[in-house]
């Protein structure tokens, strides 16, 4: 798994953890689509995500 | 994510209670806080209110009843002096109240309220639904909540929630019900733990409390941004495509909410069902039978130990009465034998002898007394012998009688020494309070015994075993619906799949869709490794469960050589293994310390450190056993605030039951945690009542430590 996967996958945990510590899980939405929109862009992630995808 | 670094702990710092159940008035406790003495013990009674505190707070956090047996107990949630006193139309409240500490900071408050007017002159109290208990006939009442958090450390903005779905959900997010018993449980729990047939309690603590809600939650909102991205997409290829897709989510949302509900109300029918069993148990005939026949037991045996007193007492009395008065002699004896040994010397009384021993000597060859005087022919001292032999004063009845005399005052006066009759009444003493000890222990435990077979009535036996057959009824029904639902959303799941295919396909042939779609693709990748992450870390989890559980286990239960290791299959069944590798069934007691391993077990896995509150953990096993897990207990649950509400017999007894003819004292719980500075406070609960109370109040006194 690459490095960069790792960071995302980092990312977004973190952000649960921060949601859950400010007990406030109705914001999940925003959070999560920042992440999404911020390496969606990544042609590196992107490829790993087809090749997931596919097996 | 590291475990250790998120790991917090939570604690319950002190609870209010305001007329509550049999806590009449405004009662405060404080829990301790100290890192170094967790525990706090509250000692009472059966019947004081001890589990009265943990369905209190209970009550508090989650507005119902914690058991169905508290429920149909038909004690009102409202104390009943308060109510019986109040006039018509009268308010009143009654409120719990608790203050959590998250690490050293009061962090959430939670207060639960009922505010009630009198309507009529009615007690009694029946199970109210709503508000989770049993509540008076008599009065019309409102239910509120208020939960207070303070979201950042070290501040004063505290954010005050009061709609109560809030408020549930706010606390279910910090102290989930579902492992309310991992920090609030009773000894009836413990004996059941591993009882249970879904082994619902193993599960939850490692999927619940292991740190795997956060990667739970990132799964479920990952896959509803994933959603949310299609929705956003417009175009005449996709809406059709989208409008199926948005059915098929409906409908699997429609069968999810079906199956939580399914599962919530399976958990509560099983926790009913749990409940049933236990009492049918412990009231089956050869229960009955087998309890009747401890009772005969020990009604012969406080007639024996009776008896034992009677006669010991009976011996002490006669004992200090002799001795009393020999004592009060003892001078004058001492004095009158002082007197007749000067006198012996002086010739003025003949010495201390029969006239047959004094011929012996004088026929003796050499003829020498055992003083070493020679008294050969000739001799002064034998001449002296002679004349009194001759003159008859020696064997004359006087003579004799002075010296019995002389010798019973030797031997008054040796057996009365002041210090021995002090020594043997400390004998006496000890002996009689060791039997009164066990009259006692015998007779509080006859007395239980017999609480226990006044409670078998056949008639309410077989009611609750009519109730336990409509409960499996009922059980298996839902278990059927639900199987239904899971398999309806498989198919919807299986559609939805394809659906979202094709979606993807005609999506990917727009351009203008490509954003969304690598956002998908994204978030639909994320799920997938973090689902396998999830699976392989349960996976962990549960092998070190089983792993920490055997360590501690085989540390805490004694027969350690009889076990080789605790099992936990796939799917939460737990088993203790013989040396021989195969099954093997648990005692009361080993049950409690495979609980409490299993506690522990979990403990060292958990990113929060909860408080504990434990009911009567120690009551059914053996006094050796009490001790094995009082010692183990701190060093068990390290740095975890630990508060145990225990009977006087499993805290302060000292004497093995089964050994208590042959007087076998072992250490008591409470010198063991006392010895080891384990202990914060001690507070005792007492039986109150005023003239025109309708019933006993409670009371908690500090009893502070030592006392």
């Amino acid at each position: 798994m690459p490095d960069k996967i790792k960071g995302v996958l980092n990312d977004v945990l973190k952000t649960e953890d921060n949601l859950e510590a400010f007990n406030d899980k109705r914001n999940f939405k925003a959070s999560i689509s920042k992440i999404l929109e911020k390496y969606a862009e990544d042609e590196e992630i992107m490829e790993f995500c087809g090749e997931h995808e596919s097996i | 994510m590291s475990m250790s670094q998120s790991r917090n702990s939570l604690q319950l710092g002190k609870f209010i209670l305001k007329d509550y159940k049999a806590y009449r008035g405004t009662v405060k406790v404080d829990l301790s806080r100290d890192p170094e003495k967790t525990i706090t013990v509250i000692l009472g009674g059966m019947g004081l209110g001890k589990t009265t505190i943990l369905e209190a707070i209970y009550w508090c956090m989650y507005g119902q009843s914690r058991s169905a047996h508290s429920m149909d107990s038909g004690e009102g949630i409202i104390n009943n002096n308060v109510l019986s006193e109040l006039d018509m139309n009268d308010r009143g409240e009654t409120s719990v109240e608790i203050f959590l500490y998250d690490e050293d900071e009061l962090r959430y408050k939670i207060k639960r309220i009922i505010t009630y007017t009198k309507k009529n002159e009615s007690v009694e109290s029946i199970p109210h639904s709503s508000v989770g208990g049993s509540i008076s006939t008599g009065i019309d009442l409102v239910e509120t909540v208020e939960y207070s958090h303070l979201p950042k450390r070290s501040t004063n903005d505290w954010v005050v929630y009061t709609d109560p779905v809030q408020v549930r959900d706010s606390i279910e997010n910090i102290f989930p019900l579902s492992l309310s018993s991992y920090f609030l449980f009773d000894a009836e729990l413990l004996d059941n733990f591993f009882n249970t047939s879904d082994s619902e309690h193993v599960k939850n603590g490692i999927e619940k409390i292991s740190g795997l809600p956060i990667i739970d939650d990132s799964i479920t909102h990952l896959q509803k941004t994933s959603k949310e991205i299609t929705k956003s997409a417009r175009g005449v290829n996709v809406d059709p495509l989208k409008n199926e897709v948005f059915h098929l989510e409906k409908s699997i949302e429609d069968c999810e909410g079906k199956t939580a509900h399914a599962k919530e109300k399976l958990a509560e029918l099983s926790r009913e069902i749990n409940s049933i069993e236990t009492f049918m148990r412990n009231h089956n005939e050869e229960m009955i039978t087998n309890t009747q026949r401890e009772v005969d037991g020990l009604n012969k045996d406080l007639i024996e130990i009776k008896t034992r007193l009677k006669k010991h007492n009976k011996d002490m009395a006669d004992w200090l009465l002799y001795s009393n008065t020999a004592i009060r002699l003892r001078g004058s004896m001492i004095k009158s034998m002082e007197k007749c040994n000067e006198w012996e010397k002086e010739g003025k009384i003949p010495i201390a002898v029969s006239g047959v021993a004094l011929k012996n000597i004088l026929s003796g060859n050499p003829p020498v007394c055992i003083c070493g005087t020679d008294l050969h022919e000739g001799s002064k001292e034998r001449d002296h012998i002679k004349e009194l032999l001759d003159k008859n004063l020696v064997e004359s009845p006087v003579i004799q009688s002075i010296s019995m005399g002389r010798g019973h005052w030797e031997e008054m006066a040796t057996e009365v020494d002041p210090l021995q009759v002090d020594e043997r009444l400390k004998q006496f003493r000890a002996e009689r309070s060791r039997l009164n000890s066990i009259y006692d222990k015998k007779y509080r435990n006859m007395k239980e015994l017999r609480k226990k077979l006044d409670e078998h009535d056949l008639e309410y036996i077989r009611a609750k075993s009519n109730r336990l057959n409509e409960l499996r009824a009922d059980y298996n029904d839902i278990t059927g619906r639900k199987a239904v639902e899971d398999e309806k959303m498989k198919k919807y799941s299986r559609e939805l799949e394809i659906k979202n295919q094709e979606l993807n396909n005609v999506m990917a042939q727009d351009d203008k869709f490509k954003s969304q779609k690598n956002r998908r693709i994204l978030a639909n990748t994320l799920v997938s490794i973090l689902s396998q992450c999830r699976n392989d870390l349960i996976d962990e989890l549960r092998i070190t469960v089983a792993k920490k559980t055997t360590e501690y286990f085989l540390k805490l239960v004694s027969k350690k050589s009889d076990f080789s290791k605790i099992e936990i299959e796939s799917n939460y069944k737990t088993t203790a293994l013989a040396s021989n590798g195969k099954p093997k069934g648990l005692s009361a007691g080993q049950s409690c310390c495979l609980a409490l391993s299993y506690i522990a077990a979990i403990r060292d896995i958990a990113d929060k450190n909860y408080f504990m509150m434990i009911d009567s953990p120690l009551h059914n096993i053996s006094q050796p056993e009490r001790v094995d897990i009082a010692q183990n207990l701190p060093k068990f649950l390290p740095k975890t605030q630990i508060t145990l509400l225990v009977q006087d017999q499993e805290y302060v007894g000292s004497i093995d039951e089964e050994d208590s003819m042959k007087g076998k004292e072992v250490q008591s719980v409470r010198k063991t945690l006392l010895d080891n500075n384990s202990v914060w406070k001690e507070y005792m609960l007492a039986l109150h009542k005023k003239s025109g109370d309708i019933s006993h109040d409670t009371t908690i006194e500090e009893a502070g430590i030592g006392q």
